[in-house]
């Protein structure tokens, strides 16, 4: 975690949807350190969740770029946000990353089966945050052509 | 009826057939006489006497042709009842016959044993009383028309009915199994009945066993089942729910330390080290328990495994990580196994990582990884000359969370063996240890063999691998 260097890729809009108050601080703040925090949404569990997304699509504005997504969650839980997004066409372009406390590889791999396109471990890492995010241009090009 | 009862009445008959003939031949000889002489047929005597003759010849060549045609096939009838009585004699199964009326007229010795008394001609309606047989509920009596034998009498045929039979005979009551089928004449009108019958109170109650035991594992299956669905949500909720406050524990203390940290008493930043260290530790340990959940959880993938190069990889990794150490190793070539490649590698990495570790204050450190016989089974075995242990306490070397050495000595938490132990188990084999303290350790484990290499070494063929390889 370094505290001056600023991003050297664009992060776009984030909506973090993460349920537990102690994790939305330590992520916020990563973020804040490494100057992305400002464009930071949180809501607390999957409903709220898709309720901006779904708010978003039918205005189409595209403020949200990115979603954080934690998998277990109160209401709609992550797994089912994820296959909502993968399965809207009008979300679908958004990309997802799972931000969770969980290593299981089967939720690993199932994430990544559901569109997910980088699973990390909680607390965040802003250089994998940012090596993932600097990925997404290519997924972007992948995702213009389906 | 027996078979020289039968032999008998043959010669009798026969005896009888030609007593006509005996009868016979004077009264021909005289009707002759007196006709030839009246008609002037026959004149001389001598004509008459071979006329008589003649005609008792043939008369005797026509009766006895008859008989011996008739004997023929009371022959063949005879030897077909000596054949039914030599079958149904000896067969272990009852056969009971019935007459045209329905009343009992043959009992072969199985049911006579079987039931205790023999065939008596009495009507159906008194089976029950002498016979004592009953409904499958031990008590019902049966009605007359539901005897197999009975039924069989009527046209049907009856396979394996069950009765009950309750008699002097059988004072604890007996199960028997009956097929019955009517016995037909020539013209089909039914003449009589058989039945036969075998007991089966053994075979029901063993059925019934079996049946007590099944129910009985499908009960524990489910209990298992349903301690397995536990472990599995207690697993989970290990890995995500204990997980989340112990971020917080780490996450905090670390901001306080990073915002704040140049306004704190080095004593308090010390404190909150010890928190960090301390959440971190209790991370470690959660991370052990979810790796042998996982163990226990995860598919076993089986196939043909390199366990040389697996060890090789293993020793590699250990130096790669603490390069300034020389440790002189040694690792038997070609040793293959059958196995899951991720278990068996976990288990590998961590018996050469204990090896490696507790080597650390030995002089000149050995590693060793061969394979040996032992009562006829391969064993593999990773020795080291290290710090060892009391085997005093070999029986707890395997359990989680469990150690010998204190944690400023040697780190860890204390999970590595275990993790071996379940492992080699998953694949059906055993882990056990040889040690001393300061003389090293040396475990031994057994996996399962690729057949065709499993035939090799019982055969004499690189039964024990010398080591080779020495680096």
């Amino acid at each position: 975690m370094t505290k001056s260097a600023g991003p050297s890729i664009h992060v776009p809009h984030l909506l973090l949807v993460e349920d537990n108050p102690d994790d939305v601080v330590i992520t916020r703040r990563a973020l804040e350190r490494a100057h992305i925090g400002n464009q930071l949404t949180v809501v607390e569990d999957g409903e709220q969740a898709l309720e901006v997304l779904y708010r978003e699509a039918m205005q189409g504005s595209e403020q949200i770029g990115i979603v954080l997504l934690d998998l277990g969650l109160p209401k709609v839980d992550g797994r089912t946000v994820l296959r909502k997004i993968w399965d809207d066409r009008r979300l679908r372009h958004i990309p997802v990353i799972i931000l969770t406390g969980s290593d299981e590889e089967d939720d690993m791999v199932r994430s990544y089966k559901s569109g997910a396109v980088a699973f990390l471990r909680k607390p965040v890492r802003i250089d994998e945050l940012l090596r993932a995010v600097g990925d997404l241009h290519g997924y972007r090009l992948l995702i213009a052509r389906t | 009826m027996t078979a020289t009862a039968v032999g008998d009445r043959v010669g009798r008959q026969t005896a009888k057939r030609l007593l006509p003939l005996v009868v016979l031949a004077p009264i021909t000889f005289g009707l002759l006489a007196l006709l030839g002489e009246s008609r002037g047929l026959i004149t001389s005597s001598t004509g008459v006497v071979v006329a008589t003759a003649l005609s008792v010849l043939v008369l005797s060549a026509a009766t006895l042709w008859a008989t011996r045609r008739l004997d023929e096939a009371v022959r063949a009838n005879a030897e077909q009842s000596r054949l039914f009585l030599a079958v149904t004699e000896s067969m272990g199964d009852g056969v009971a016959v019935a007459d045209e009326r329905g009343h009992l007229c043959y009992f072969n010795p199985a049911a006579e044993s079987i039931l205790g008394v023999v065939a008596s001609d009495s009507d159906a309606s008194r089976w029950a009383e002498e016979y004592g047989i009953f409904a499958v509920d031990k008590c019902t009596p049966i009605a007359k028309e539901e005897y197999p034998l009975l039924q069989a009498l009527r046209g049907q045929h009856r396979d394996d009915a069950e009765l009950y039979i309750l008699n002097s005979r059988n004072p604890s009551g007996i199960f028997v199994r009956v097929s019955a089928r009517p016995v037909v004449d020539e013209g089909g009108r039914i003449t009589g009945s058989v039945a036969t019958f075998r007991d089966v109170t053994s075979e029901k109650e063993a059925r019934e066993r079996l049946e007590a035991t099944n129910a009985e594992l499908t009960a524990s299956m489910r209990e298992v089942k349903a301690a397995y669905a536990e472990l599995e949500s207690f697993t989970y909720s290990v890995s995500h729910d204990l997980r989340a406050p112990l971020r917080s524990m780490t996450g905090y203390p670390a901001m306080i330390l990073e915002d704040f940290g140049d306004q704190l008493p080095e004593e308090v930043k010390g404190y909150l080290n010890r928190i960090v260290a301390a959440s971190n530790k209790m991370s470690g340990l959660i991370d052990g328990l979810l790796v042998l959940s996982r163990i226990t959880r995860k598919e076993r993938i089986p196939r043909d495994v390199d366990l040389t190069a697996m060890v090789k990889r293993a020793l590699e990794e250990c130096r790669s990580k603490d390069p300034d150490r020389a440790v002189t190793t040694t690792v038997a070539e070609d040793v293959r196994v059958v196995g899951d490649v991720q278990l068996l590698t976990l288990a590998v990495s961590q018996l050469i990582g204990n090896a490696w570790k507790f080597t650390r204050p030995s002089e000149h450190p050995r590693i060793e990884f061969g394979e040996t016989q032992r009562d006829g089974r391969t064993v593999h075995f990773v020795r080291d000359n290290g710090a060892g242990f009391d085997m005093a306490y070999a029986e707890k070397l395997f359990g989680a969370f469990q150690r010998f050495h204190g944690e400023r000595e040697f780190e860890g938490i204390g999970i590595g063996l275990a993790t071996v132990q379940r492992v080699i188990a998953r694949h059906g084999g055993s882990i056990w240890a040889e040690a001393a303290p300061g003389k090293g350790a040396t475990f031994y484990f057994t996996l399962p063999q690729n057949p065709a290499r499993a035939e090799l070494n019982s055969n004499g063929r690189a039964a024990s691998v010398a080591p080779r390889g020495e680096e």
